[in-house]
């Protein structure tokens, strides 16, 4: 099956949108016990996605990023991945642990166990907020692996993402949710990928098919 | 003559003449496969994303996704624009492991697997591989200049090398 961001209509837009909300309200939540301070959230956008165009919508297959990957299994089952700009990462370690912004970018590839660690740790937060509200709202439940890190071009971090979603041809879920507190504001990129056979589940839990 | 520059992007494949350039960016666990005759100075690149076709029985599938489906194609394609199988040499990039993981999982192994599948596609057909830069856990951006059939790959961290 194919499906675009088209197909959907506007009380399907509002039910991934809830979930959006939920997800990114939980992560806020996550995020400011984590901080110690206040985090807002914006309304987050949901997009479906052809996987030909997830580098173009993600800022290009050669920009680099910092991704955290999810394995989800259960009812469902598929990756979760976190897809952060750099300026983004640094942003979060800065207000974790309090540092001063590494200023070079030959500094990019170059974080300390400490600050891989935040920013494995952010992933996991983000991915289970909006893992528990898609089990909210489907009945689906999922366990959650590790996170796992990697730093590198947004085309071949996602590589295997659509090698999984290449196997029915088909779309990601990507929900996009902004974070932030009186000075800081984070943008963070999450996407959805259903194994094979999970992308109908999914959608017919919710009522799509 | 003019060079023009054709991007080859996910489960695609193309194939061109000399001065031109055909290139594939973020390449991670799909395998970049590049063919050239030096002789009617024709190559192909297909960007690939899956190792074999027969694993998908059901549904609608382009040929080209895949290692074994595509390589094939690409062959006859540039026989169609007037290459020599025995003048053909190939040349291989990607397949990495992307994400960093404590064991080799199933979703950490297509990488391996698609660079496999073209070993053998590439062995059936009776292609030299003369150059390859496979595995790891880098992304790499191919460029393929068809004046020369030079192959320079970049990484973020290790600059460009040329194969």
């Amino acid at each position: 099956m194919n499906i675009g961001s088209e197909n959907l209509d506007s009380i399907q837009q509002d039910v991934l949108k809830e979930i959006a909300n939920i997800g990114s309200g939980h992560a806020a939540t996550a995020l400011s016990a984590m901080l110690g301070c206040p985090i807002e959230q914006s309304v987050p956008n949901v997009l479906l996605v052809p996987l030909s165009e997830m580098s173009t919508v993600l800022g290009g297959a050669e920009k680099v990023v910092v991704a955290g990957m999810i394995k989800i299994d259960g009812d469902f089952s598929g990756y979760l991945i976190m897809v952060l700009d750099f300026d983004q990462a640094e942003k979060i370690i800065g207000m974790v642990c309090g540092d001063e912004k590494p200023d070079s970018k030959l500094e990019l590839y170059k974080f300390s166990a400490l600050d891989k660690s935040v920013l494995a740790e952010t992933a996991n937060i983000l991915g289970g907020s909006y893992l528990s509200a898609i089990a909210e709202f489907t009945g689906l439940r999922v366990s959650s692996s590790v996170p796992y890190l990697c730093i590198d071009m947004v085309g071949a971090v996602m590589s295997v993402a659509v090698a999984e979603a290449g196997k029915t041809g088909d779309f990601a879920f990507l929900f996009q949710s902004e974070l932030f507190n009186e000075t800081e504001r984070i943008i963070g990129n999450l996407l959805l990928i259903p194994e094979e056979k999970s992308c109908d589940k999914i959608l017919k839990t919710l009522g799509f098919i | 003559m003019k060079q023009n520059r054709h991007s080859v992007d996910i489960a695609m494949m193309k194939v061109a003449r000399a001065p031109d350039i055909l290139y594939s960016l973020g390449l991670g666990s799909c395998v970049g496969v590049a063919i050239y005759d030096p002789v009617a100075r024709v190559g192909g690149l297909i960007h690939v994303l899956l190792p074999s076709f027969k694993e998908f029985t059901q549904g609608v599938h382009s040929r080209t996704k895949f290692a074994d489906s595509g390589i094939a194609d690409m062959v006859e394609a540039m026989i169609g624009a007037g290459a020599k199988k025995y003048n053909m040499k190939a040349k291989i990039v990607g397949g990495a492991a992307m994400f960093a993981t404590e064991n080799n999982q199933v979703h950490n192994t297509i990488g391996s697997r698609n660079v496999a599948s073209c070993v053998e596609t590439l062995k059936k057909l009776g292609i030299e591989i003369i150059a390859q830069d496979v595995g790891g856990n880098k992304g790499r951006s191919i460029f393929f200049d068809l004046s020369t059939g030079v192959l320079s790959v970049r990484t973020i961290e290790k600059g460009e090398k040329v194969i």
